[in-house]
């Protein structure tokens, strides 16, 4: 390879060249104009061209434009979001343009692998959702605003700061690679978006059948999410600001058990008094005592601008969000400068920067499970300021676990991106982007010494602990187009590129006891290995190396017959040598049926297209080495004083592992009714992940007691159906109703060997579900119960575990053998919604806008862990369940088991229905009227998740995790509620 | 700077084409190089190239599991001291422990957590041993070296296969390492446990020939032809191999290397760490870097107001009236609610338990600990020679050797400020030596697999309260998960 210093050398004397010729100007004459939308508004950043030349421009802020051109040319003006309008120019020198918004129509242009495309030529299916619709919605990650917003994507939220959704494209693909969608942010493809200030997204593209995202073969098993940031306009200086500030608050809170019924329910469990009225020495609602009323604010700046030959857009944001959890807080500060330039007719460059900085306050999200098994009988701290205890619980005091806790991480990430486009003849042109990603992340944590009363809530050795994970990677594309309309009816558009990537990094951490009792003391050396210091240095979990050629081949046929095939050959170090590379190819077929001569005379439809498309991607997010033999490392032993490393294979691995394969179907219809207030688009798809990779478990002799290898299939297979409404009733009244619904079954069809993988750790020795053939990956697997032992002769009289006691649920002998085992357990359902859907409403009436966002999901499960976190040690418990226990002669429940302090089973007891419907958004603005400072000023409050409709009992139905493991809540962030209010600036 | 120079654009055009050309040739011909991901850690070849680290590293892997969780704390805890007459699960009434309320109870079943971690841990290291066995044969290493690493290998095997063949009888033979998914249901059967027996026996017997006599101070924890020995004549004892069993133990007291440590009580302390008692410990190191036996001290310390640990496995007043009077053993090897310890630490008198384990107790003031209670600096003590002398004394007595077995008895009663036996028939002396390894050994681990082995488990467990049945709880369950996994190959034990 070309030594990376070069290189990087080569692009910086772009980047030179490219601010020298900012200030070059071309004189020529010109045809200017002014671009407003159908309400008289005018709109910015709409791309001009004259038709068959490389010349192009964009409008202003006050949407004008100006460009030069021959007086028998074409200009055409396409947008995101708008109608692309094509208009000759008939020897005028100003035109003045009005663009229809199109939400969904078909002649809208949207971003796709490797470039853009009007919508109506794609024979595959994606969904598009414009920036402004995520600009003022209080999330760190654009994906976490678009939940409910298109059809087919499934967002699942947590309440954590800092932290991103769990994104799921058409299913749960895969058992144990990767679920993730790609991403691509600008060109460059990354797995985390965290870093992106939302404010700076213009669209959020996401590809979903095979058609669509088999150009990106390797990685675009589970959808691809491509992400553009603006750019800037020609024209003047233009500054915008953004900003809102609210507050947020756990909505949800369980009612937990008082001292007295604590007290109560643990002497009756334990069959002794063992705790005394004298032990109540107060009392504490632990959940009050932790959380607080958060508060955020976010401010986004961006100033843009440009001439004929050059654009450019910066911007500066700042986000600060505290956490519910008292000192939780998350900062993040980003910085961008977008910047492009033409050097004559045919060369284009560019560069893509961004740059951000996070340090974040972190607490355990254990603390919730902790404030719900503390005991209430004491308070939190003594009035000489010392920690509350008591001696008659397992469980220590939340609040001092809170704040001896001191874990703070930070980190910092650069992305560079460096392009340059040259039209080698008219039609062909080559691009060459490189890109560079580096990111550093820290974590130091102190633990004191302390000792919370008379209790083993202590530490006695004070210890500090450091890492340091640096991470970069780089991707080089070089991408050849051509497009050739041959006649007026065919056009012909090919794509051919190769891509080459790699990512590595290290881990550095080190650890040393004694380091004096200052929490603000913080200096470690990693090259220092006295004083029982201890390095070490990792490499970080998904370095890899990745090399691919792919093609693509649009063919349009009279305007209304489209066929799009793509091929893409993958290699990925993740494989060994033989199995390295892999074909993902994809055809995809369009059908205009509106422009067919024998639908002319039809008044029913404004547009109708038919879309078919199969196609193959892949899937390597598998553990780097997997397929190699490889000793494991630092199992210690001593030999006198002598530290021994041991090392040793633990296991065996499949030598053959390769890609797993999806094969995706889709079928398609698009359509636009009632002259385009109405428009939509119904996709069914069968999506089947063939050589999925599995853990085949093996009797545990001593060589691993599991495999990963390839033997799986799973299935997804739905429907999607979106529709929008869009009406302008009067110029004061406008509005907008947009709702999708998507419907996925997924199946595992196949499991090698045939095992059932259980996941799920409850934390109390049993695991609450199983990946098997026949169900949705990870579903709730559970002993089945029919109602409650109300006496002994009850117990007797069917077969019950060892310690079964009149009180205790009576669990079903399934399968008839007189004996209560795993094998009695049954399928209970799973976190994968049968169906979930979204609402949007937007309406703007005078200088008002009001809008609303609903999202819901149905059919799946959840499984309330918490209520079985209880086995003895004194822990507290829910309200409900402690006052409905079953009671001997008292309180004969056939619902609620008598109070007890062994490890209960998982039975269905625990199953709860995980639907829910939720407001994820209100908000209401008011524009102020354009004065001299100001082109525009909108003032708005918005709640953030303020109402939710479920009959779940735990603090929340989203719970998000590892796709075999989701839907039990045991240790998660309480999704909140935010109320904030926000303003939207444009400077003149 | 006006770009419409044409020779300007040219250069720019050439730049561009050539740099495209030049990375698809460079992709073609280094296309193969840049794919390959070198491994990032040790490979098997390194540990090969470097004999002497890599064969201490294969060894030292071994060795590691003897401080594992699931090897030598809560699961093995329970089911040899918590399940016999000689412990209550302790801890609060209402805290199970995962499953040992039920080991206490005898009302565990096959997929009790226990049988699984002891199954598991134990086969892990068969697993590495047998990869040490593999590699060792053909390292560039020096004769002795070689030979002494191999001995180590064959001696550990031995020790995980006698804890699975006590506890769950007949097992699967693992003799070679096993590479696939095939070779590994192919192995998954159980042999007799005579097979295994034989097995732990021949790897023994080598172990003997191959181990040196003594263990300089710096090599600490690494295992000796005594230790070997000592092993032997204890799995002979359990085949009712008496003249086997009293020759191994002969061989271990004619080394010279062993004696029986005047105070009882300092043998389970720092001091007493590689005593002269001492012929096998596993070399728990509490300070940083740490490595201790998992959790082994704070599962059975003292727990309650002010206490140190979970407070598992305490002693039953049925072990505290075992004590002859005026034996010196039941000081060191019992707590009290309230009593002032060795170190000066007052345990609470309102702790949940009357008694606590004293075998495990770590002094936080007087010995080695740097806060970190789950790795502590407390040895666990495998083989010492209190319990060879017993082994001797057990096997004259079976051999008809009467006097002999009564000289090597009272050596330990001595020891314990107890008088000579009154013991004189072979039946009287078998009880007493019986009685007296209780006592010596109490919570050593060894009281379960004792009671199973000289066939007083049903007696001795039902008269103390325990759900026992017989034959059924002869033998622990084969975990359920297990035989689940060979899809029907592995048996169960018969009555689970």
């Amino acid at each position: 390879m070309i030594a990376m210093n070069q290189l990087l050398s080569r692009l910086s004397l772009l980047i030179c060249i490219n601010f020298f010729l900012i200030t070059s100007l071309f004189s020529q004459s010109t045809i200017t104009g002014v671009i407003t939308d159908v309400q008289g508004a005018v709109i910015q950043g709409v791309t001009i061209t004259v038709k068959g030349t490389g010349n192009a421009t964009q409008s202003n802020a006050n949407g004008q434009f100006s460009i030069s051109a021959s007086p028998g040319g074409v200009l055409v003006f396409s947008n995101i979001g708008y109608n692309t309008l094509e208009e000759p120019i008939n020897g005028r020198t100003s035109i003045n343009i009005i663009l229809a918004e199109s939400s969904s129509d078909l002649t809208t242009v949207v971003v796709i692998g490797y470039g853009t495309a009007r919508k109506r030529d794609l024979t595959g299916s994606s969904s598009t959702i414009k920036g402004s619709e995520i600009v003022n919605v209080p999330v760190l990650t654009a994906t976490q605003a678009i939940q409910g917003k298109a059809a087919g994507v499934q967002i699942i939220n947590s309440g954590a700061p800092g932290s991103a959704p769990n994104v799921r494209i058409r299913g749960t693909g895969s058992i144990l690679g990767g679920v993730d969608p790609l991403y691509v942010v600008d060109g460059i493809i990354t797995t985390d978006i965290r870093n992106i200030n939302t404010a700076d997204i213009l669209s959020v593209d996401i590809l979903k059948d095979a058609s669509s995202t088999a150009i990106y073969g390797a990685r675009a098993a589970n959808g691809v999410v491509l992400i553009t940031t603006k750019a800037g306009t020609r024209g003047g200086l233009t500054i915008n600001y953004n900003g809102y500030g609210g507050v947020r608050m756990l909505t949800r809170k369980v009612k937990m058990a008082g001292p007295n019924l604590f007290t109560i329910y643990s002497n009756e469990a334990a069959g002794v008094p063992a705790i005394l009225s004298t032990d109540i020495t107060g009392s504490a609602d632990w959940y009050d005592v932790l959380t607080r009323p958060a508060v955020l604010q976010n401010h986004a700046l961006s100033l843009s601008g440009g001439k004929n030959q050059y654009r450019y857009f910066f911007s500066a944001g700042y986000l600060n969000e505290d956490g519910i959890l008292l000192d939780n807080n998350y900062r993040r500060l980003t910085f961008r400068y977008n910047h492009d330039i033409n050097i004559g007719k045919k060369i284009k460059i560019g560069n893509n920067l961004a740059f951000s900085d996070y340090a974040s306050n972190n607490k355990p999200y254990s603390l919730f499970t902790q404030a719900y098994i503390a005991a209430p009988i004491y308070n939190p701290r003594n009035p000489d300021g010392s920690y509350g205890f008591t001696t008659k619980s397992d469980v220590g005091n939340p609040l001092a676990t809170l704040e001896y806790t001191n874990d703070r991480s930070w980190g910092r990430r650069a992305q560079a991106s460096l392009w340059g486009e040259y039209e080698i003849i008219s039609g062909l042109s080559f691009r060459s982007s490189f890109g560079i990603d580096g990111e550093q992340n820290n974590g130091r944590n102190y633990v004191p010494v302390y000792q919370v009363g008379n209790t083993t809530q202590r530490n006695e050795v004070s210890r500090l602990s450091y890492s340091k994970d640096s991470i970069y990677q780089w991707v080089w594309d070089n991408i050849l187009t051509f497009e050739k309309q041959l006649g007026d009816d065919h056009n012909l558009r090919l794509l051919g590129g190769h891509t080459a990537e790699r990512r590595n990094g290290w881990g550095n951490s080190a650890s040393r006891n004694n380091v004096g009792n200052n929490k603000d003391e913080w200096k470690l050396d990693f090259a220092d290995t006295t004083g029982g210091q201890q390095n070490f240095r990792d490499p970080i979990g998904n370095y890899f190396r990745r090399e691919s050629y792919f093609l693509r081949a649009n063919y349009r046929f009279l305007e209304k017959y489209l066929v799009n095939a793509t091929f893409r050959r993958d290699a990925s170090s993740n494989f060994s040598k033989n199995n390295r590379w892999a074909s993902f190819p994809s055809i995809g077929l369009g059908w205009l049926i509106t422009r067919e001569s024998f639908f002319q005379n039809q008044k029913l439809f404004d547009a109708l297209k038919l879309r078919a498309s199969y196609g193959l991607a892949g899937n390597d997010v598998v553990r780097p080495g997997a397929f190699d033999l490889m000793p494991t490392e630092r199992l210690f032993a001593y030999f006198g004083t002598n530290r021994v490393n041991g090392t040793t294979v633990l296991g065996i691995v499949d030598p053959n592992l390769k890609w797993e394969v999806v094969k995706e179907f889709d079928l398609g219809l698009e359509f636009t009714f009632a002259g385009g207030k109405l428009s939509g688009e119904i996709d069914y798809y069968h999506k089947r992940a063939t050589d999925a990779l599995y853990d085949i478990p093996l009797v545990q002799l001593g060589f691993g007691n599991r495999f990963i290898t390839n033997a799986a299939d799973v299935v997804n297979q739905g429907l999607e159906l979106s529709l929008g409404w869009n009406n302008k009733v009067s110029n004061d009244l406008r509005y907008t109703i947009r709702g999708n619904v998507t419907f996925n079954k997924n199946n595992v069809e196949n499991v090698g060997a045939g095992k059932a993988l259980p996941f799920g750790s409850l934390g109390n020795g049993w695991s609450a579900t199983q990946t098997a053939v026949g169900q949705p990956i990870g579903s709730f697997w559970v002993f089945k119960t029919d109602g409650i032992f109300q006496d002994q002769a009850a117990v007797n009289s069917y077969p019950h575990i060892a310690t079964a006691a009149p009180g205790d649920f009576k669990i079903v002998d399934v399968n008839g053998d007189g004996v209560i085992d795993n094998n009695d357990r049954v399928y209970a359902g799973s976190y994968q919604p049968k169906f979930y859907y979204g609402f949007n409403t937007t309406i703007n009436l005078k200088k008002f806008d009001f809008s609303i966002d609903i999202f819901g999901n149905a059919g799946n499960k959840v499984y309330n862990a918490k209520k079985g976190v209880r086995y003895g040690g004194n822990y507290n418990l829910e309200y409900d369940v402690a006052n409905n226990r079953w009671r001997d002669g008292v309180n004969p429940s056939n619902t609620n088991p008598r109070a007890y302090n062994g490890v209960p089973y998982p039975t269905d007891y625990f199953v709860e229905s995980g639907s829910f419907v939720r407001i994820n958004n209100i908000t209401a603005g008011y524009t102020i009227p354009s004065s001299k400072l100001f082109s525009s000023v909108r003032v708005f409050a918005s709640a953030q998740n303020p109402f939710i409709y479920t009959k779940y009992t735990g603090f929340t139905p989203e719970l998000p995790g590892n796709q075999n493991e989701a839907g039990i809540e045991l240790n998660i962030y309480p999704v909140s509620a935010t109320y904030m209010i926000g303003l939207n600036v444009q400077f003149k | 700077m006006i770009m419409k120079n044409f020779k300007t654009r040219s250069l720019t055009v050439s730049v561009f084409i050539s740099s495209f050309l030049l990375l698809t040739i460079v992709s073609v011909s280094c296309g193969k190089n840049f794919l390959n991901e070198p491994p990032r850690r040790v490979t098997i070849q390194d540990l090969l190239n470097n004999p002497q680290d890599g064969a201490q590293r294969m060894i030292g892997a071994v060795y590691n599991k003897l401080y594992d969780w699931q090897q030598h704390s809560f699961s093995w805890i329970g089911i040899t001291s918590i399940a016999t007459d000689d412990a209550d699960k302790g801890s609060d009434p209402g805290d199970s422990g995962a499953d040992k309320l039920d080991l206490d109870n005898w009302v565990f079943n096959p997929s009790s957590i226990s049988f699984f971690e002891v199954w598991e841990s134990n086969f892990q290291g068969i697993g590495r041993a047998t990869y040490a066995l593999k590699f060792l044969p053909d390292m560039n290493l020096l004769p002795n070296e070689k030979e002494r690493y191999i001995g180590e290998a064959k001696m550990l095997r031995a020790y995980f296969y006698f804890n699975l063949v006590r506890t769950f009888g007949g097992v699967p033979k693992i003799d070679k390492v096993l590479e696939s998914q095939a070779e590994i249901e192919e192995a998954s059967t159980r042999r007799s446990a005579e097979e295994i027996y034989a097995l732990i026996e021949a790897d023994l017997n080598d172990a003997v020939m191959k181990l040196p006599v003594t263990i300089p101070v710096s090599e600490r924890g690494r295992v000796s032809k005594g230790a070997a020995q000592a092993l032997l004549s204890k799995v002979y004892l359990y085949q009712k191999k008496w003249g086997q069993a009293k020759a191994m133990a002969d061989a271990v007291v004619a080394s010279g290397q062993y004696s029986l440590h005047p105070d009882y009580a300092m043998i389970f302390r720092e001091a007493g760490e590689f005593s002269s008692e001492s012929i096998w410990e596993v070399n728990a190191v509490g300070t940083v870097p740490n490595k201790g036996i998992e959790g082994y001290f704070v599962v059975q310390a003292p727990r309650g107001g002010g206490g140190l640990g979970w407070g598992f496995n305490t002693p039953t007043t049925d072990l505290l009236n075992a004590y002859e009077p005026d034996d010196k053993r039941k000081a060191g090897t019992i707590i009290f609610a309230g009593q002032l310890l060795w170190d000066g630490f007052q345990i609470n008198p309102s702790s949940p338990n009357p008694m606590y384990n004293y075998k495990s107790y770590v002094s936080k003031t007087q010995e080695t600990f740097n806060g970190d209670d789950w790795n502590s600096n407390k040895n666990y003590r495998v083989m010492r020679i209190a319990e060879v002398l017993l082994i001797k004394a057990e096997a004259e007595n079976e051999l008809n050797n009467i006097a002999a077995a009564q000289a090597a008895l009272n050596l330990v009663r001595n020891r314990a400020g107890l008088p000579n036996t009154t013991a004189a028939t072979k039946d009287d002396l078998r009880n007493a030596i019986w009685k007296e390894r209780r006592v010596e050994l109490a919570f050593e681990h060894d009281r379960m697999f004792d009671l199973r082995r000289t066939g007083r488990a049903a007696a001795v467990l039902q008269a103390h309260g325990k759900n026992y049945i017989s034959p059924k709880h002869d033998l622990y369950p084969i975990p359920q998960s297990q035989i689940n996994l060979s899809s029907g190959k592995l048996i169960q034990n018969p009555g689970y």
